[in-house]
């Protein structure tokens, strides 16, 4: 208890530090009045626009002093209030709610078909480890790992959607079945990198776990090899996996920016995108600190699962 | 009938720097219901001989010669047979039991399936059968155990579980891989006493390795001494002991310590360190430690012979030191 206690606080401060930060860009790169109102917030534009000036001025709070304003941002944003767009002046939290959950399907599809994926895979290559399947694999792997991102999609859509039309090209989300359809080849793109990630880390673990006596033993049970391999290779061997797959998180919504764009998926990745563009800085802010969250919570119950993993692990350390 | 019969057993490594004859030409039986000790040095090949037999030696390991269990051919058997042959047949207890269980699962657990996979028991069937074995070791408070996790219980007790995980099935052999080499000395006679009275209270066969002669002494029916990969020796536990025919067997009986040897008495170490496997073996593996070793002993292998009226009793030596040595002694003068 006293650890979850500790990391519950310690997940608080890194939040408010990530917001002090971005809070801090938005107010000191740049004026924030610019980026409301665009070139009328210049002084010399006119007399003419004083009033909007004031106005806007007003409305934002921009007369208050920093902290003033960070604290209230902060304590809207508590309530769910994530003020309004720069531009066109609709909730924040409207837009947020709309998408952040197709982006959350897409994360949670990634990181399912990459887990479903390199598991078995792995344990197919590590049960072969350094014969012809585990050095093919070997290959394999490092070239997915190899591609970039934005080269993936383009492949993925030209051969899932264009060549062999498998596939739709637009995103879809008439029932759930058609949205998962349709999220495939995106979700895809984010998990080919992700299965040859979590294949190389769980075969390396499985190849050791494979040399204690444990296993050993079972074998001398007269358990089958695949019974070995799943029950009692497997959990012990999940340590490093695990402890990529938080920090993957982070890259996993960095990824999602580039494949949302590419295939019109409108979630929280395809609307930063539009925002940093227009400077629309309280959109930005949001996704930034919900991507903050997001990534803080995650990593949290991976500390969580470790000793769900291993029962020698204590949590009260 | 011999329960357990191996025949010219060979196991060779394919390594990269070319091959290594862990284990040459070894030969032993085990009746039902009798222990056989295997002795040996470490690297002596004894291991590596129970290991071939389980089905634990790496795919880089030839193994020439035969094993026969029952009507199985146990380098040869049919898939089927395979399927609930180890862990049922013939079980075994490894060295180290801080290792030997998985540490991340229940000792409920581990105990159980074994059983219900060669045997389909019901969960609940498993588990009381699982509270006996810990019964039948000895474990005080068997229903708590089996929650528990590996960690939670020392060594003594880890090893008394890793017993009872391999008596699950009821197996007609058990062999036990210096099942004591990595306890508590106060701890150590405590699992041999046991092994030695499961053995008989089950009428099970057991194979007992141990680089201790002392401890095979009491508790085994029948002895090979192992060196080099080779058998040295073999006999009767008895015949062992009233007669020692090889020099090697005689430096290990130097050096069990002995209670009523007087203080200050030194034990009498093997001078020199164990061959080297990889070389092809053409002289006796012991000739370079040995204290009788000839031109002989250097150029070519001795055969295992019997010893004149024993059937049971045989000695890989050119020179040996027992009886035989007596009586050809005595051959010559007359």
């Amino acid at each position: 208890m006293k650890f979850i206690a500790t990391r519950i606080v310690q997940m608080v401060l890194v939040v408010l530090a990530v917001t002090l930060l971005a809070f801090g860009a938005m107010n000191f790169l740049g004026d924030p009045l610019f980026n409301i109102l665009g070139p009328i917030a210049n002084e010399d534009a006119g007399p003419e626009f004083a009033e909007v000036r004031a106005e806007a001025r007003a409305e934002y709070h921009l007369d208050d002093p920093f902290i003033v304003r960070y604290g209230r941002w902060l304590g809207d944003m508590a309530t769910g209030d994530f003020g309004r767009s720069f531009k066109n002046q609709t909730q924040v939290s409207t837009e947020i709610s709309n998408r952040l959950p197709i982006t959350l399907i897409l994360m949670v599809y990634a990181q399912v078909l990459s887990v479903l994926i390199s598991i078995p895979w792995a344990l197919w290559t590590a049960s072969r480890a350094y014969r012809l399947p585990d050095k093919v694999s070997t290959v394999v792997s490092f070239g997915m790992l190899g591609v970039p991102v934005f080269a993936l999609v383009v492949l993925l859509f030209w051969l899932g959607a264009v060549r062999w039309e498998i596939f739709p090209t637009r995103y879809d989300d008439e029932t759930i079945g058609a949205r998962l359809y349709s999220m495939f080849l995106p979700a895809l793109s984010l998990a080919i990198p992700l299965i040859a990630t979590y294949q190389r880390l769980l075969r390396t673990d499985l190849i050791s776990t494979l040399q204690e006596d444990f296993i050993a033993v079972a074998r001398a049970k007269g358990l089958p090899q695949w019974r070995i391999l799943f029950r009692h290779a497997l959990r012990p061997s999940l340590f490093s996996m695990l402890t990529v797959f938080g920090i993957q998180t982070g890259a996993l919504i960095g990824g999602s920016l580039v494949v949302e764009s590419y295939f019109g998926i409108p979630g929280i990745g395809a609307a930063v995108i539009e925002a940093i563009i227009r400077d629309d800085f309280p959109v930005v802010l949001a996704v930034v600190v919900i991507i903050t969250v997001i990534f803080v919570v995650v990593n949290f119950i991976v500390d969580l699962l470790y000793s769900f993993l291993d029962p020698r692990v204590r949590l009260d350390g | 009938m011999a329960l357990l019969e191996v025949n010219e057993l060979a196991v060779t490594f394919n390594t990269p720097k070319g091959p290594v004859y862990a284990v040459s030409d070894v030969s032993f039986a085990v009746d039902k219901g009798q222990a056989l000790g295997i002795v040996g040095e470490s690297g002596s090949g004894k291991s590596v001989t129970v290991k071939s037999l389980m089905g634990l030696l790496p795919r880089t390991a030839k193994i020439d010669g035969s094993a026969q269990y029952e009507d199985v051919d146990v380098f040869n058997m049919s898939k089927d047979r395979r399927k609930h042959f180890y862990g049922v047949d013939i079980a075994m207890v490894f060295q180290n039991p801080m290792t030997s269980l998985n540490p991340v699962k229940r000792i409920g657990e581990q105990l159980m399936e074994g059983m219900r996979f060669h045997r389909g028991l019901s969960r609940d069937a498993a588990k009381s059968r699982a509270i006996e074995l810990l019964d039948l070791v000895r474990i005080p408070d068997p229903t708590k155990r089996l929650s528990q996790y590996p960690h939670e219980l020392s060594g003594g007790m880890r090893q008394r579980v890793v017993i009872a995980m391999a008596l699950a099935n009821d197996p007609a052999l058990l062999i036990a891989d210096e099942p004591t080499t990595a306890l508590d000395v106060t701890v150590q006679r405590d699992i041999l006493d046991l092994l030695d009275s499961l053995r008989r209270e089950l009428d099970m066969a057991l194979i007992l390795i141990t680089h201790d002669l002392g401890v095979v002494r009491d508790r085994t029916d029948s002895i090979a001494v192992m060196y080099g990969g080779r058998v040295m020796e073999t006999a009767t536990t008895e015949e062992v002991f009233a007669d020692t025919e090889h020099p090697y067997t005689q430096a290990l009986q130097r050096a069990i310590p002995d209670m009523s040897m007087p203080r200050g008495t030194r034990l009498d170490p093997i001078p020199g360190s164990p061959p080297d496997l990889a070389i092809t073996p053409v002289s006796c593996p012991f000739a370079p430690r040995c204290t009788f070793a000839t031109d002989e002993c250097r150029t070519s292998i001795p055969p295992l012979s019997a010893v004149p009226g024993s059937e049971t009793h045989r000695y890989a030596c050119f020179h040996p030191q027992g009886l035989v040595a007596a009586a050809s002694t005595v051959g010559g003068e007359a």
